[in-house]
């Protein structure tokens, strides 16, 4: 009787040990599964699709690119710009006199961000693509490759980046990939277009009223800060992201003495 | 010999200095292009330019012209330098943009949305979208042009198919797409007699433009949201307009208008939440209530009450004249201290942003009502205090539409003393009536520059004087101190009012009474003033030839209309040091007063320095009795420790 009862405890107690390491087993792989999305492709015998591993391999520095573009007035490293809270922002609008409306600098902004937003993801783009390829290679593919040129598009409430890199996939059957895109919901060209208003409104004027802007604009937070030197800090801000734009003007400047 | 020895040393010494000056200056030009980037800019250092330059002002340059630059997709920026142009790859016109029919705005229309730009950009959008587009170039207002109804460029979508018939809501370019499409403008995919399967609901959803609409069973937008109009059929057959009004956090309406300071919220069931900012927390928010009785609304702007500066500086809202009672700003010992800034403060979406208005006081916040909507609004007025100093008569100074300056009675800025019948109007200085600040705390070489600044401005208010005392022989003048004031006071013959106390106890009228030869009921020989009657009196005829003597009893009696001096600048000292302090402290961060943070500054920035000396009868300087002493610091005489 007594032997009886502690193997009841004992099967008991061991029931419980495996089931307790068959969820940690269970949680181990799903974790690893969600992770290392190769390792899923070959579980599930599934090849992500190029597009798709651009997209997903790009879109993370495409948005850092941007944040980093943004809030340095449309530039990856200002040459002239003002120091605000530390970070450099360039001026898009200019006058080193007192008293004279400001030269533009940047004429086209929009275009300006775009070529930045390239040269910004340069590198990751290049990585990027190797890193495809490589991949595709382990899983046995014939791979070639031409690249195309890259740009980047600012569009109302997107952002476009595409490749124009043809790519040829064989394995048993060949496959052919043009343009490879990636597609952020940005409103960018929104806030740009605004910029570009008030440069003109500097350049015309002198000064400009931004409230207008968020008259006009439901989701637009437009400031203005006004600095010892004459300079203005705009920031204008969506506020449903949270993305801001910053760039620097100066124009009819007062001197601080006589 | 020696004389000459030290001119010719002189003149050495200032020659070699102008020499030196000359080898080392370096010639600074209109650059194209600066080393670090910035395009035209005048007076740059030949060695800080990359680009072009010219020894002439960039305007007259043809790389640095300033004109319009037009992009390839319709963008056009104003007074942009011609290299700088051709070097973004855009088109240079020498005209001003109004002037460009390219670049003239009007709305663009694209399908359900418009946007405000040109045509060429206008265009360029039809492409990047694949769409077509309208321009309209009579809107040129871009307020107008976003918020044009395109509701009857939307209809019902009808697609048949075997089984059923389905339904969206779209425009007629996008319907007719697909050529098994029907469409219906102006109808809603829930009216009957399109036998659709989509059916009217209580759904709710907030549209683009910020309004609430009702959905129906098949996820189509339909009507802006009534609760009235619900039973209604024909409200579920056109599209249509609602006149009923969202109040704030509206349960009923969905109309709302964010101009009007209401929005769409899905917060807790859908309603027109009010925009306006009510937490009276937020960054000044209780400072409007007090001054206004409410909390602001959507759109509102307000001056903030910041340290050492004058709250809610009130003007018309049409006229822009001040409509604050000018003296309550003249306290310079209480407003525009060292250190304070004007703030404007601005209530959008419920949150208050805050703009700083111009550094060092360059810009001052007012505030004006508009009546009929009472509805407040503020901005940064720039503060034109640089032309004061030039304005030579109170009218001039103190103009209603121009309240930047402000009149102090008493000393001018050229040192003259006008004649007695211009006085008022011209006896006096303009001085600013929002004091300046400057910019004397950093160390860099530009900061130098504008303390040496500032140092000439707060000099402006540097004034000497000469008391002219006459006594009699058994008078020791090596010892003023020594004096009865009977003699301090009653031996002065000229600009009196510098000695300490002078007119002490009496008021401007009784001054005006003895100066006049009146009396005051009681002798003047007791009173702190002067008993010579040069000091009211010239000879007859001759104003420039004071009277000898003493006044007797309680009248000056020489002092007639023929014989009388003009009146001094000023009758008491107390009047002098207040008209010179208020002067000094209205030209800048002159002076000894507080600062916005609460400190005093240094007492000896304002001080009265006195030397006593022995004349000759011809008025020339016989000796120095005393060094240069000082007698007042910061707000009161030493003596008065």
């Amino acid at each position: 009787m007594v032997l009886e009862r502690e193997g009841g405890i004992n099967s008991r107690g061991q029931v419980t040990i495996f089931i307790i390491i068959a969820i940690v087993i269970v949680g181990l792989a799903v974790l690893i599964y969600f992770l290392f999305p190769s390792i899923r492709s070959n579980i599930t015998g599934e090849t992500q699709s190029p597009s798709q591993y651009i997209d997903t391999c790009m879109r993370e520095k495409i948005e850092e690119t941007i944040e980093v573009i943004s809030l340095q007035g449309g530039s990856t490293n200002p040459q002239s710009y003002y120091l605000y809270e530390d970070n450099k922002i360039a001026y898009l609008c200019y006058t080193n006199e007192y008293y004279k409306l400001c030269t533009v600098q940047e004429p086209f902004v929009k275009e300006k961000i775009e070529r930045e937003i390239v040269l910004g993801i340069e590198e990751s783009a290049n990585s990027c693509f190797e890193s495809m390829i490589a991949n595709y290679r382990n899983e046995g593919y014939d791979v070639s490759i031409s690249y195309g040129d890259r740009y980047a598009e600012l569009l109302p409430e997107r952002v476009v980046v595409t490749f124009n890199n043809n790519l040829t996939l064989t394995k048993g059957e060949t496959s052919e990939f043009k343009n490879f895109n990636v597609i952020l919901t940005s409103r960018l060209y929104e806030l740009t277009s605004i910029a570009t208003s008030i440069i003109q409104k500097e350049a015309t004027y002198g000064d400009v009223d931004q409230t207008i802007y968020m008259d006009l604009y439901s989701y637009i937070k437009a400031e203005k800060k006004k600095q010892t030197d004459g300079t203005t800090i705009y920031i204008i801000t969506d506020r449903d992201s949270g993305n801001k734009f910053e760039f620097a003007s100066r124009s009819l400047a007062f001197p601080p003495g006589v | 010999m020696k004389k000459r020895k030290i001119a010719t040393f002189a003149l050495l010494v200032f020659s070699i200095v102008m020499c030196v000056g000359l080898i080392y200056a370096e010639e600074t030009v209109c650059c194209e292009q600066t080393n670090n980037g910035l395009w035209c800019q005048n007076d740059i250092f030949q060695s800080d330019c990359s680009g072009s330059a010219a020894s002439t002002s960039c305007d007259q340059t043809s790389f640095c012209q300033l004109g319009t630059c037009i992009s390839a997709e319709g963008i056009c920026m104003p007074n942009t330098p011609n290299a700088r142009c051709e070097a973004e790859g855009g088109t240079f016109n020498i005209e001003p943009l109004e002037d460009i029919p390219l670049c003239q705005y009007g709305c663009c229309i694209m399908g359900e949305s418009t946007t405000y730009v040109t045509q060429t950009e206008c265009r360029q959008l039809a492409t990047d979208y694949g769409i077509n587009t309208s321009f309209d170039r009579e809107i040129t207002d871009e307020g107008e042009c976003l918020l044009m109804n395109l509701g009857n460029q939307r209809g019902a979508c009808v697609t048949e198919t075997e089984t059923e018939t389905l339904c969206t809501m779209n425009t007629q370019e996008t319907c007719l797409a697909n050529s098994d499409n029907e469409f219906y403008p102006g109808i809603l995919c829930t009216s009957p007699d399109l036998h659709t399967n989509c059916a009217k609901t209580n759904k709710k959803t907030c549209g683009e433009d910020g309004r609430i609409y009702y959905l129906d069973s098949c996820n189509n937008i339909a009507n802006v949201y009534d609760s009235t109009l619900y039973g209604d059929q024909d409200y579920w057959i056109h599209i249509q307009d609602t006149d009923c009004i969202a109040q704030g956090n509206s349960g009923s309406c969905g109309n709302c208008d964010y101009l009007d300071g209401t929005i769409c919220s899905s917060d807790g069931g859908y309603v027109c939440k009010s925009l306006d900012c009510t937490d009276l927390t937020s960054l000044g928010v209780r400072d409007f209530k007090e001054e206004f009785d409410r909390t602001p609304k959507h759109g509102e702007s307000w001056c903030a009450e910041s340290e050492g500066t004058y709250p809610h500086i009130r003007v018309d809202p049409i006229t822009g004249e001040l409509v604050t009672n000018r003296s309550l700003l003249e306290n310079e010992s209480a407003y525009n201290l060292p250190g304070s800034e004007y703030y404007k403060l601005i209530c959008y979406n419920g949150e208050v942003t805050i703009e700083p208005c111009a550094p060092q006081r360059n810009e001052v916040c007012v505030e004006s009502t508009i009546l009929e909507t009472n509805f407040n609004q503020a901005k940064c007025q720039i503060n034109n205090w640089r032309n004061c100093n030039s304005l030579n008569t109170k009218t001039d100074c103190e103009d209603a539409g121009f309240f930047d300056c402000k009149w102090i009675p008493g000393y001018r800025f050229d040192a003259t003393i006008v004649s007695e019948d211009l006085r008022e109007e011209q006896q006096g200085s303009c001085v600013p009536l929002f004091a300046p600040g400057f910019d004397f705390w950093s160390s860099t070489n530009a900061s130098t520059e504008n303390t040496n600044d500032a140092m000439a401005l707060c000099a402006l208010g540097t004034v000497a004087e000469a008391a002219l005392f006459e006594t009699n022989w058994v008078v020791d003048r090596e010892d003023f101190a020594g004096w009865s004031a009977e003699t301090q006071a009653g031996g002065c013959l000229d600009s009196c009012y510098s000695i300490p106390g002078y007119g002490e106890g009496l008021s401007l009228d009784q001054l005006n009474t003895i100066y006049t030869g009146g009396s005051v009921g009681t002798a003047i020989a007791d009173l702190f003033v002067s008993q010579r009657r040069g000091h009211y009196c010239a000879k007859r005829n001759d104003p420039d030839q004071w009277l000898n003597g003493m006044v007797t009893g309680e009248e000056v009696g020489c002092a007639d209309d023929e014989r009388r001096r003009d009146f001094p600048l000023f009758f008491r000292n107390s009047d002098w040091i207040s008209s010179m302090t208020s002067r000094t402290k209205s030209l800048g961060d002159c002076g000894y007063k507080m600062s916005a943070s609460g400190e005093m500054g240094q007492a000896d920035s304002e001080i009265i320095t006195a030397i006593f000396q022995k004349l000759k009868q011809s008025g020339d300087v016989k000796e120095n009795i005393t060094d240069i002493e000082t007698i007042y610091r910061g707000d009161k005489y030493v003596f008065e420790d």
